[in-house]
């Protein structure tokens, strides 16, 4: 991946989710996980987690962290003739890379790194949520707008990095604007133009519902999910079935849901970076069999 | 008290309809997916994929009525104070 891409995903990722967390204080219940003690830390006066929702930011960043570092460990001393945990590893990368493939041609490569990070990173986050002790990062509205928002930068910086000023007129496509000096050429734009403002406006009202979209189709997800499963245990929590685990065929279908939004994420954040892109086009692999 | 009965009415109806018509529309997907793999099984394992995403864009539009009806439900006051603004009981 190009560097200024990496940094720009990072920059976005460090400044959305400390800013989002921020916004929301005061939620209402605090989930019973292992980094509750956080809750009464305090730094220097600060406290560290000033509100419940601090609690899944947390565990992000632990995710992020541990991932990292297995992604360090797993990716020592590469071999030809692989073991079985180098094997695991890239059946992974290859499947995602032959998914990209589909979806961004000769250019997948380039984007491999980052849309291949978000969907383990999700899918990971959402799994995360159904094990005992642990709380998914993604059941917040923080965590997710956050991923949302990275998606929505790197969209837009690939946008004018592919094009430069000529990605402006991406949002008025499908306009004819031309100028010469003929009458007949400026009554034509004349007209055009309130056609161009209204083009405008519904491409604008599109790229600002693309990230509002992926944030709360992964958050109704994730949170609906934990709801249910906490649901279901109030129903026998005070009786004496208590001990009979009803909630585990909703799990069992979580952890479908979990991996498939992850890559409803991963999928439509790539179908939007290739709408910015410009492809190759090759005429016989373009059409339909 | 008509401000509650707007709240819980529309909650209610909130995620009922968006349910409903999610529900027409993934069954259409699926019955398109199970049809093509009726005509071809070895296609079965695309049309699975495909067939997912479909669902679950449908999906989404469930679950954003979902969220709003939880956030009107989060502005309901606590049964205990309803009983007592009402008189007791």
């Amino acid at each position: 991946m190009r560097r200024p891409l990496s940094v720009i995903v990072v920059a976005a990722g460090l400044f959305a989710a400390p800013a989002l967390a921020f916004a929301s204080e005061g939620e209402a219940k605090a989930p019973g996980t292992w980094l509750n003690w956080l809750l009464s830390v305090r730094v220097a006066g600060h406290p560290l987690a000033p509100g419940p929702a601090w609690l899944t930011f947390y565990w992000a960043l632990l995710v992020a962290a541990a991932l990292a570092v297995a992604s360090y460990v797993g990716t020592r001393r590469l071999v030809v003739r692989a073991g079985p945990r180098q094997l695991t590893l890239e059946i992974f990368v290859g499947g995602i890379r032959n998914l990209l493939q589909t979806v961004l041609g000769d250019r997948a490569g380039e984007y491999l790194p980052f849309i291949g990070a978000l969907f383990i990173y999700i899918a990971v986050m959402n799994l995360l949520g159904l094990v005992p002790g642990m709380v998914a990062p993604t059941s917040n509205l923080n965590t997710t707008a956050s991923l949302a928002i990275i998606s929505f930068v790197v969209i837009h910086y690939t946008g004018f990095r592919e094009s430069k000023l000529g990605y402006l007129k991406h949002f008025v496509e499908g306009v004819p604007l031309r100028f010469s000096f003929k009458v007949s050429a400026m009554l034509t734009l004349l007209a055009m133009l309130p056609v161009a403002a209204l083009v405008l406006i519904s491409h604008l009202v599109t790229a600002i519902f693309l990230p509002v979209t992926l944030a709360m189709r992964l958050y109704g997800n994730v949170m609906g999910e934990e709801r249910v499963v906490e649901s279901l245990i109030e129903v026998v929590a005070h009786s004496m079935a208590r001990w009979i685990p009803v909630q585990l065929p909703n799990m069992v279908l979580g952890v479908v849901t979990s991996v498939v939004q992850a890559v409803i994420f991963a999928m439509l954040t790539a179908v939007n970076l290739s709408l910015v892109l410009h492809q190759k086009q090759e005429s016989e692999d373009s059409q339909v069999a | 008290m008509l401000y509650l009965f707007g709240l819980v009415l529309a909650a209610g109806f909130a995620v009922a309809i968006p349910a409903f018509s999610g529900g027409l529309g993934q069954s259409r997907a699926i019955a398109a997916a199970m049809e093509g793999t009726a005509r071809q099984p070895e296609a079965a394992g695309r049309l699975l994929i495909l067939m997912i995403l479909g669902l679950a864009f449908i999906e989404s539009l469930t679950i954003y009525a979902f969220v709003i009806a939880l956030q009107l439900l989060g502005k309901l006051p606590e049964t205990s104070a309803v009983v007592s603004a009402l008189g007791g009981g």
